[in-house]
């Protein structure tokens, strides 16, 4: 039961803040639909843990945990990829900004 | 023509004064990207004739190249040529590689060790060359001598259409993957390198080399 009560606990303060956050616009629409997306589910597998069995067996998995584990190993390896490609982008970013810089403050030569 | 050497620079104080004086000696058009050093390279070159650049942040060698090209292509440039700027090059090999862009043989002139002579090259460094050698060949589909060398010549119309988006190191393999694709017209020219002490130090590692086919893998896989 503490089990239940700490994870619903955790899903429902998160999605608050991300719903106070996404009102404020800190936040954009897409990331807080993928919060929802990421937290929601927890809910039913919380109160009903059997309730991952059904799914696992409609997709060919035996059991309810490894067919989370499977998930999470998906969401995790996606949004790493996702990381990556961000900070590729952020470097490039940088770079332009500063030869941006190098070639707008060229020194006038000293022959 | 008008000819431009582009002299990345990372923290070379000990060398970049003589390697400019030597190639301002024949070439009035020098073009020096330091980036982001931290030893006074900047201040080094002052009073030398040079044209200046400077990256407020270290970003690879290959982010300073395409600072040097994008200014001597504003400036007007026919040819560009790249050039080390830890003194391993030799400035004679300048006029053998912008030859046969003036006779309108090629549009990109590679310099090659192995065509012709690389002093004190250590064994370790060689086989890691010829293994480059053999991955270029697999991935940009160029039959070379030689890879990863700094000395190259560029005509314009080439270097308008190489852009390079690898900032570090990777950048050398990036310029033969964009040779191949866009079919630039190449040619091989030999070139010496003097391998010294400081410039053993500051080339790659057999440790670097890995990294930097991981990376290019990770570019491929990204495109």
């Amino acid at each position: 039961m503490i089990f239940q009560i700490a994870v619903l606990s955790y899903v429902f303060l998160t999605c608050w803040l991300a719903s106070v956050q996404w009102r404020r616009r800190q936040i954009s629409y897409r990331f807080f639909a993928v919060i929802l997306m990421m937290h929601l589910p927890l809910v039913p597998i919380t109160l009903q843990p059997d309730f991952t069995n059904h799914i696992a067996n409609f997709f060919g998995i035996g059991r309810g945990a490894d067919f989370l584990i499977y998930c999470a190993v998906l969401v995790i390896g996606r949004w790493l990829l996702a990381l990556y490609q961000w900070n590729v982008k952020l470097e490039s970013e940088i770079t332009q900004l500063v030869r941006h810089l190098a070639l707008s403050t060229v020194p006038p030569r000293q022959d | 023509m008008k000819v431009f050497i582009v002299i990345p620079a990372y923290n070379e104080r000990r060398t970049i004064r003589q390697v400019v004086e030597a190639v301002l000696q024949q070439y009035s058009q020098v073009v020096v990207v330091d980036d982001g050093s931290t030893d006074g390279t900047y201040e080094q070159l002052a009073g030398l004739g040079a044209c200046r650049l400077r990256h407020m942040l270290n970003r690879g060698q290959g982010a300073s190249l395409q600072t040097g090209i994008e200014y001597a292509l504003a400036q007007g440039a026919e040819i560009i040529v790249t050039y080390d700027a830890d003194g391993q090059h030799c400035v004679q090999d300048i006029a053998t590689l912008i030859e046969p862009i003036c006779q309108g043989e090629a549009e990109v002139v590679l310099g090659s060790r192995f065509l012709g002579s690389a002093e004190n090259i250590p064994w370790h460094r060689r086989g890691m060359l010829r293994i480059a050698v053999y991955l270029t060949r697999y991935l940009s589909g160029l039959r070379l001598s030689d890879t990863h060398n700094g000395l190259r010549a560029l005509s314009r119309t080439a270097a308008e259409r190489i852009h390079l988006t690898m900032d570090r190191m990777a950048h050398a393999s990036e310029i033969l993957d964009i040779i191949g694709r866009e079919q630039l017209h190449y040619v091989e020219r030999p070139v010496t390198i003097s391998y010294t002490t400081h410039s053993l130090q500051k080339g790659q590692s057999t440790w670097d080399a890995i990294r930097l086919f991981v990376k290019l893998l990770e570019a491929k896989v990204l495109q």
